[in-house]
């Protein structure tokens, strides 16, 4: 079970004086249940990669593959499936707030589910789980106005809307933008819960887009790099932020704790080793430290 | 050298829409020499916006004074003469996208010297030399939204320059920008503020900007609750936490450490390489024993 | 990418018409049709057809561009040329049943779409060459005489330029807007007009909103940058008259009393 891209390309306003190519040849798989990160300089092919994934973009050649089904499809009967893969992919856009249109937040979450065409009932079940997901209780927020909620809050109900589409994949444009450190964490912590499942919850694939490479080291499985539409690196973020090289061509900066532990280590005073968080680098210290 | 901003016990509130009115500012005294960079910390809602907008009079105290340079922003108010103030107080915004105002660069960074009514050929001279202040003179013929968010708070901050402002006030430029556009930003005010003498007030949540100046003030429920440097301001790494803001790196690292039993020494720890110094007398002591 | 699309048709250039001084070149447009409109005749014509072409010359666009601009009004060039050739009464130039076509018809006809060819090129010209900043400067200059009839000129025109920056951005933001609800499963494309109308609401909702809070950031930028409204406001780019306006100012009035002795002659 997977999301398949096979050498994507795509080309914007082709034919055009306007013409750019935004994306070469991207190949990879993403596999279900995972946490991926997609880092890259403003401009590098991100959005566009999303876009693909998610099907609201075509590729100008290649193709996209959700669980076996292709999303160029000719057929009625393959558009028809097309579609129904499409619906297991949720996007929740950059600033996603500004999407919000309804008059109370439950309305808003309710919106997506209701242009599935399910069941009054279904709707406010999934209205209700969805809110309680983003920890925001649904009788004290429901009946307000999204307007009426703080920056942070206004940012969870509308990733409420597209999680109550109970998508398998989600695919999140840099969802820390713009917030404060608590803000940050919040939105994080929430998606690390949902990749992680439990609960009686199945685990959710992650696709996050990032400018925050400690995060993407704290988080994700898998990385993947791009550079001017086309993909220059993969693989775990420990091993992928060793290529120094590749990521200041990226136009990238290794994480801040992998520098400082870089800086300890050349002392002497730390182990080597992977580290992909604060608590590991602690161990990593004591460890370089009991040596001694 | 006096001061340059005096604020004293300054109140806010606002208007709001059931008409009860909501404190936004409880009595903030501040006074920011000229030349100084000050950063002003904290989390979203703590009134940090609202303190930056009463700078150049955009708000007026609903107690309290504001004075620039002795002028008190309410009487200027009341004379119609706020663009005094705000002539020598420019300000940068956060959404870089609603504060350029014409189609082209170079004729958004006249903006504010044609409203002073300066004169034509004085206007050009201006927009070069901000623009070349900024690193922008390439785009001067650009349309704004074909720049990058890095470059529009460049061009607005040129904008500011070209007023001859005295004051450089950013109300959070780098929170919808990428780390490249984050370091430009960043790059370009302290250049401004270590070659011209610029006096700069830095609205922020990123405590490495913060760490930039020469003086942090951190906001917090429309209070100042800590005022020093920054080894002062981040040595206080518990309350800052507490306060929904960061700890630098090391500092995390080193408390992280302690609470592990390590034997760090007592000195606050804030860089890379008093951590560095720190760990090595620990081993140094290791080898004695 | 609905970013690409730019406002207005102007083509950048350094022709002669180009290094016109904006004003001048809206004031001659509108003698060149006032003199369109009076001397309504084949010699007059004539002279008028000439000077577009050689216009059109030395604007420095290429004619291909210039013609495209016929292409929105085609319909109604064609229309009105139908209207005349079959209203008109006179000597039956062909027959066809109930159709009849005369010689004054087909005279008035391609008279009548050579005027409209002429007013639209004309116009054109104008935008092709000038840039819609400009456009707002010289319409500002030119309406200020009306002010003290109370006409706003100063943020008629202030309101142009904000156009001009925004509408680049609005249409960006309202592409990923769309997108956005795209992926909430809102479908544009079918259903009756009614369900796709409604199917606007989640888009231009938050658009409104988004405007308003653009338009009310840039409210407190542009006050914050010592805007006070027009009074005391000098421009960095003044427009200055040269002497290649006075030469075309010349030449474009020699050229109506030409016309005007022409029509007295008649």
């Amino acid at each position: 079970m997977s999301i398949e891209l096979k050498n994507v390309s795509y080309t914007y306003m082709p034919d055009t004086p306007m013409e750019r190519q935004a994306l070469m040849g991207v190949t990879m798989t993403l596999e279900r249940g995972r946490f991926y990160a997609i880092a890259g300089h403003t401009g590098s092919g991100k959005s566009t990669l999303i876009q693909q994934i998610c099907g609201l973009l075509t590729p100008t050649s290649g193709e996209v593959v959700v669980e076996g089904v292709p999303l160029k499809a000719k057929s009625k009967e393959g558009k028809k499936q097309a579609a129904l893969a499409k619906r297991k992919i949720g996007l929740v856009f950059q600033y996603p707030e500004q999407q919000l249109f309804e008059e109370t937040v439950a309305a808003d979450v309710a919106f997506g589910p209701r242009n599935q065409g399910l069941t009054e009932e279904e709707i406010a079940r999934r209205v209700q789980k969805a809110l309680a997901l983003v920890d925001l209780d649904y009788e004290a927020y429901g009946g307000k106005s999204p307007f009426q909620l703080s920056g942070g809050q206004k940012r969870r109900a509308a990733i409420a809307g597209v999680l109550a589409m109970e998508p398998e994949y989600l695919i999140l444009d840099e969802p820390t933008a713009g917030l404060d450190p608590k803000g940050r964490e919040a939105i994080l912590e929430l998606i690390n819960t949902l990749q992680k499942g439990g609960k009686g919850k199945e685990p959710m694939t992650i696709i996050m887009v990032s400018h925050a490479m400690d995060d993407i080291l704290r988080l994700a499985d898998e990385m993947f790099v791009m550079q001017e539409g086309r993909l220059t690196a993969s693989g775990a973020p420990a091993e992928v932020f060793e290529r120094w090289d590749v990521l200041s061509e990226a136009g990238l900066e290794p994480p801040k704790l992998l520098l400082l532990m870089e800086r300890l280590r050349e002392a002497g005073l730390a182990e080597r080793g992977p580290v992909r968080n604060l608590k590991e680098a602690v161990q990593a210290v004591k460890r370089g430290l009991g040596k001694c | 050298m006096g001061s340059f901003i005096e604020i004293e016990a300054l109140e806010h509130s606002y208007q709001a829409a059931d008409g009860a009115g909501r404190k936004a500012l409880g009595g903030v005294s501040l006074s920011i020499g000229r030349g100084e960079f000050v950063a002003v910390l904290g989390a979203n809602g703590s009134g940090k916006s609202t303190l930056a907008r009463h700078l150049n009079g955009l708000l007026l105290p609903s107690s309290g004074h504001v004075r620039v340079e002795g002028m008190d922003t309410r009487e200027l108010a009341e004379r119609g003469e706020l663009w005094q103030v705000r002539s020598k107080v420019g300000m940068v915004f956060q959404n870089p996208d609603n504060q350029l105002i014409a189609a082209m660069v170079e004729d958004d960074v006249a903006f504010g010297p044609e409203n002073l009514g300066v004169e034509p050929l004085e206007i050009r001279r201006r927009v070069k030399e901000s623009l070349e202040a900024v690193g922008m003179t390439r785009f001067r013929k650009r349309a704004p939204h074909l720049l990058s968010g890095g470059q529009k708070q460049r061009v607005a901050i040129a904008g500011a320059l070209a007023m001859e402002t005295d004051c450089l006030v950013l109300d959070e430029p780098t929170a919808m920008l990428d780390p490249q556009g984050r370091k430009e930003v960043l790059e370009v005010v302290k250049r401004l503020h270590r070659e011209r003498g610029l006096t700069v007030i830095l609205i922020t949540h990123f405590m490495e900007e913060a760490m930039e100046a020469q003086r942090v003030v951190v906001m917090d429920k429309g209070c100042s609750v800590m005022e020093g440097t920054p080894r002062e301001v981040f040595a206080r790494g518990e309350e800052l936490k507490a306060l929904g803001l960061e700890v630098p790196l090391a500092g995390e690292l080193a408390a992280r450490l302690r609470q592990a039993g390590v034997p760090l020494p007592k000195e606050a720890i804030l860089t890379v390489e008093e951590l560095l110094q720190g760990l090595q007398a620990l081993r140094g002591k290791a080898h004695v024993h | 990418m609905l970013s690409d699309i730019t406002i207005g048709q102007y083509y950048p250039g350094n022709s002669l018409l180009h290094r016109l001084d904006p004003r001048v070149k809206i004031l001659l447009l509108l003698l060149l049709m006032a003199e369109i409109f009076i001397f309504a005749s084949w010699t007059a014509y004539g002279f008028i057809i000439a000077l577009t072409c050689a216009l059109m010359c030395c604007s420095g666009v290429p004619l291909k561009v210039l013609l495209r601009s016929l292409r929105p009004l085609l319909w109604i060039i064609v229309l009105t040329f139908i209207i005349h050739l079959l209203g008109t009464p006179g000597e039956t130039a062909y027959q066809l049943g109930v159709i009849n076509i005369t010689w004054e018809g087909l005279s008035r006809g391609t008279f009548i779409c050579l005027r409209l060819m002429l007013l639209i090129l004309l116009s054109s010209l104008l935008t092709f060459t000038t840039s819609p900043v400009k456009l707002t400067d010289a319409m500002e200059a030119l309406l200020s005489p009306f002010r003290r009839f109370g006409l706003p000129a100063h943020e008629l025109a202030m309101m142009m330029t904000i156009a001009l920056r925004f509408v680049p951005t609005l249409i960006e933001e309202t592409d990923r807007i769309m997108k956005a609800q795209q992926s909430r499963g809102v479908d544009f494309t079918t259903g009756s007009i009614f369900t796709r109308l409604k199917a606007m609401v989640p888009i231009l909702v938050p658009l409104f909103l988004s405007a308003f809070r653009r338009a009310d950031e840039l409210a407190l930028a542009m006050e914050a940058r010592c805007y006070r409204g027009g009074v005391g406001r000098t421009q960095m780019k003044a427009l200055a008259v040269t002497r290649l306006d006075y030469i075309a100012v010349f030449l474009m009035i020699a050229m109506a009393a030409g016309l005007s002795v022409l029509a007295w002659l008649d």
